[in-house]
């Protein structure tokens, strides 16, 4: 066994961990600023300084461990009363945390020096240094304020567990924190667990500590000096001369309340796990499904013994769970993405000067993690837009009959497998003729062409368009929409706008629970197979020989479905397939739909419905037009799973018809399409 | 817990050394010896007390002691004391010793 600390491991742990306290310190510094102080709240925000300071400075990170312990500082003046809490002084905090977070990634890729601190580092200083008036009245201190404190004298055992050091700590750090809390009045070193030199092993702990230390602070602040390595330690504070005046705010905690770090662990009901631990487990259980479909095709035709037949259904039953279970292991709520937006809300009301509140519903909603980390550009862009254009100003809102204070609300919610995302906003909506006029003066749209609200909304999506008057700091480059929709159409998922003037808009992106399966239809074109996502299909059709037309001198064929006439795409033609059904009356369409445009795809049979496990082409070859994956069928050949929103696309333009066009004129261009 | 026999033992690099002139026995640490160091300064250490005669450290050139490498030293103090022989330390910067001091270690080495 290689009993070598990897240091990179814990270090990865720590940028992990660093960020969720960084999210908790910059939402708790936003409550802040908007609710004001709080005991419990202003003791959230310290403790993930604390903690990113104690972690920071083990592994080196001196840069960090500075900001934080300035910000720490800063903070503890607040929970303690010795400071007021201001509105300014959190823009400060936020600018430290916001500086903090950069320094946080540079440090992760190993370039702390590009970030610099001195700036922020030195506006906290002179807060620090700034004389203060009157005692604050802050929550957690406000009698400590009035009265003078009170000192007692803690015994501190703090007795590290063997694995402390494999933890990447440094328990003098620790040591010299609880020195700076008061006056030490002895520290003993116990070394009886201290094996023999020969029996030693180095990486594992073996001292214990006995301080005792006079201090007016808390018995909490005490421990919270060891917050950051609670489950690696026992520790037990009593306190040995009770304070000489009793200070109604802050009791001493009882000598009977000691928690040990053996009780806390109890506690814990999480593990953390690398990612790419759970990935190779996800990898395996797809190659499973994948064998339990060749076993299953290899069987067919074979007569079973009812034992044997009982035990495959069980190994098939088996592993489906399996592949659910393991799929639910990636799962996270989306709140680990909704959780950045308030700041950006925040931010951006007060960069407009507009009043704007974010309300957040159904953060719970579980979503795969690689879904949730592609979300946030794409929803970053949207609440942007809600705020700079939909959101009126507050004199605007006042004489429209509207509350001052504009509502973006950020909703999540599951609906028929898929996950639904909204970004709503009750602000001024979409300017229909705005968006009319100026497609008609790119070109997008002809004029005097009549377009219904779905697809003059659906024109904010086509790449640069932009009807923002000026071009502001926060959207309005004409760049964004088109990308969003292409972000989320990448995700397997689709976007759409619903909007009434005056009332507001609503963005509405509905998205698949996980990338690494797909419900899918096996269709068959010549001799290759392909995977049509079950999504995308509204139904299969033998069609007779007068639903098909040519039309465009031969260039293209329409599929007349009970009146309505669809663009029809041969399967075979787009992927160049030879040996495939010529006649559509020997073939089947198979009815798609991506964002309102329906089509009909001709294929040569339809093999089945599965599902199947989606393999990337890109990360092992590159990148194929119109193909969003590969998966491997039962029979162990491979079958492109294909891309629709992209097939239409690339239909489209191999036609040379603007793709962004709303969906009757795509569909008509695409009509036109000779494939 | 004892470390397995075929436990991986880092290179010490030149960051900790043994260094022997004229019957003199010189452990020389310098810069961070830390918990990423303390397999290499147990095997230099394992070294030191199988050899004969007293042992000096020189950590002039230490920037940072944590408590794993103490906690070695400490190890070779008792094993070295137990043979008759010595451990001392010398040139210990004044953060370090500082550092030990706060931790109730001042006169542990």
């Amino acid at each position: 066994m290689n009993m070598q600390i990897d240091l990179k491991r814990f270090q990865e742990t720590f940028f992990e961990e660093a960020e969720e306290h960084l999210g908790t310190i910059e939402a708790g510094l936003l409550q802040l600023s908007e609710s004001g102080a709080d005991a419990e709240l202003l003791n959230t925000i310290f403790r993930s300084a604390h903690s990113i300071k104690g972690a920071a400075g083990s592994f080196g990170f001196t840069e960090l461990a500075r900001l934080t312990h300035v910000m720490e500082n800063v903070l503890d003046g607040l929970r303690s009363g010795r400071r007021a809490a201001s509105s300014e002084l959190t823009q400060k905090l936020l600018r430290a945390s916001d500086r903090l977070r950069d320094l946080v990634a540079a440090t992760r890729r190993g370039e702390a020096a590009s970030v610099p601190t001195d700036d922020v580092v030195a506006e906290l200083e002179a807060e620090l240094a700034a004389p203060q008036g009157a005692p604050h009245a802050a929550p957690a201190a406000a009698a400590i304020a009035a009265t003078a404190p009170a000192e007692s004298v803690h015994r501190i055992e703090f007795e590290p567990a063997r694995e402390f050091f494999r933890q990447g700590q440094d328990l003098f750090l620790l040591l010299r924190d609880l020195a700076e809390l008061g006056t030490v009045e002895s520290i003993e070193c116990r070394r009886e667990a201290l094996p023999a030199l020969e029996q030693l092993d180095p990486e594992s702990s073996y001292l214990s500590w006995v301080v005792r230390v006079r201090t007016a602070r808390p018995v909490r602040e005490l421990r919270d000096v060891f917050l950051f390595v609670e489950d690696a330690c026992r520790l037990e504070v009593t306190t040995e001369s009770p304070a000489a005046v009793a200070s109604p705010a802050a009791p001493s905690m009882p000598a009977s309340e000691r928690r040990s770090g053996t009780q806390r662990r109890a506690e814990a009901s999480t593990i953390r796990v690398p990612t790419g631990k759970v990935d190779a487990l996800i990898n395996l259980v797809g190659e499973l499904v994948i064998s339990q479909a060749m076993v299953n095709q290899a069987i067919t035709g074979f007569e079973l013994t009812p034992q044997l037949a009982e035990a495959l259904a069980v190994v098939q039953r088996s592993t489906r769970e399996l592949q659910e279970q393991v799929m639910a292991i990636r799962m996270l709520p989306i709140g680990t993405v909704f959780n950045r937006f308030p700041r950006l809300v925040h931010d951006l009301g007060m960069q407009l000067g507009r009043k704007v509140r974010l309300e957040i519903e159904g953060a719970e909603t579980e979503l795969d993690k690689g879904v949730i980390e592609q979300l946030g550009d794409p929803l970053t862009h949207l609440i942007r837009n809600s705020v700079d254009h939909g959101i009126e100003s507050a004199a605007d809102r006042v004489t429209a009959g509207k509350p001052e204070e504009g509502v973006v609300t950020l909703r999540a919610y599951h609906e028929g497998g898929n996950v639904m995302i909204e970004v709503a906003d009750d602000g001024k909506g979409l300017d229909r003729e705005k968006i009319r006029a100026k497609a008609i003066a790119q070109g997008l749209v002809r004029e005097g062409a009549t377009l219904s609200d779905e697809e003059a909304y659906a024109l904010i999506f086509a790449p640069g368009f932009s009807t923002a008057a000026v071009v502001s700091d926060v959207s309005g480059r004409g760049v964004g929409m088109d990308v969003v929709k292409r972000n989320v159409e990448s995700l397997n998922g689709a976007i759409t706008v619903k909007s009434e003037t005056g009332k507001g808009s609503r963005f509405r992106i509905r998205l698949p629970l996980t990338l690494a399966i797909l419900d899918g239809l096996s269709v068959r074109a010549g001799r290759e197979m392909f995977i049509l996502p079950l999504l995308s299909i509204r139904q299969s059709v033998r069609p007779q020989a007068e639903d098909v037309k040519t039309v465009l001198g031969g260039r293209g064929e329409i599929f007349v479905l009970r009146g309505e006439q669809l663009p029809l795409l041969r399967l075979s033609r787009l992927f160049h397939i030879a040996g495939a059904v010529e006649e559509p009356v020997n073939g089947i369409v198979v009815v798609t739909e991506t964002d309102g445009h329906r089509f009909g795809v001709l294929v040569d049979d339809v093999v089945g419905q599965q599902q199947v496990v989606v393999k990337s082409i890109e990360r092992n070859y590159r990148k194929v037009e119109s193909v969003m994956g590969a998966t491997i069928l039962g029979d162990g050949r491979v079958a492109f799973i294909v891309d629709v929103a992209e097939l239409l696309r690339v239909a489209t333009r191999r036609r040379g018809t603007d793709e962004t066009e709303p969906a009757r004129a795509a569909n008509a261009a695409t009509a036109g399409e000779g494939v | 817990m004892v470390a397995p026999e075929n436990a991986h033992v880092p290179p010490a690099g030149d960051s900790i050394r043994i260094e022997t002139s004229e019957g003199l026995t010189t452990l020389r640490l310098e810069g961070a010896i830390g918990v990423a160091q303390a397999r290499a300064l147990h095997a230099r250490a394992l070294e030191l007390a199988s050899q004969g005669g007293d042992v000096t450290v020189r950590a002039s050139l230490v920037s940072h002691l944590d408590a794993a490498a103490v906690q070695v030293l400490i190890a070779l103090s008792a094993a070295l004391k137990s043979r008759g022989r010595t451990l001392a330390i010398a040139d210990l910067p004044v953060s370090v010793s500082h550092t030990l001091q706060l931790a109730g270690l001042g006169t542990a080495l």
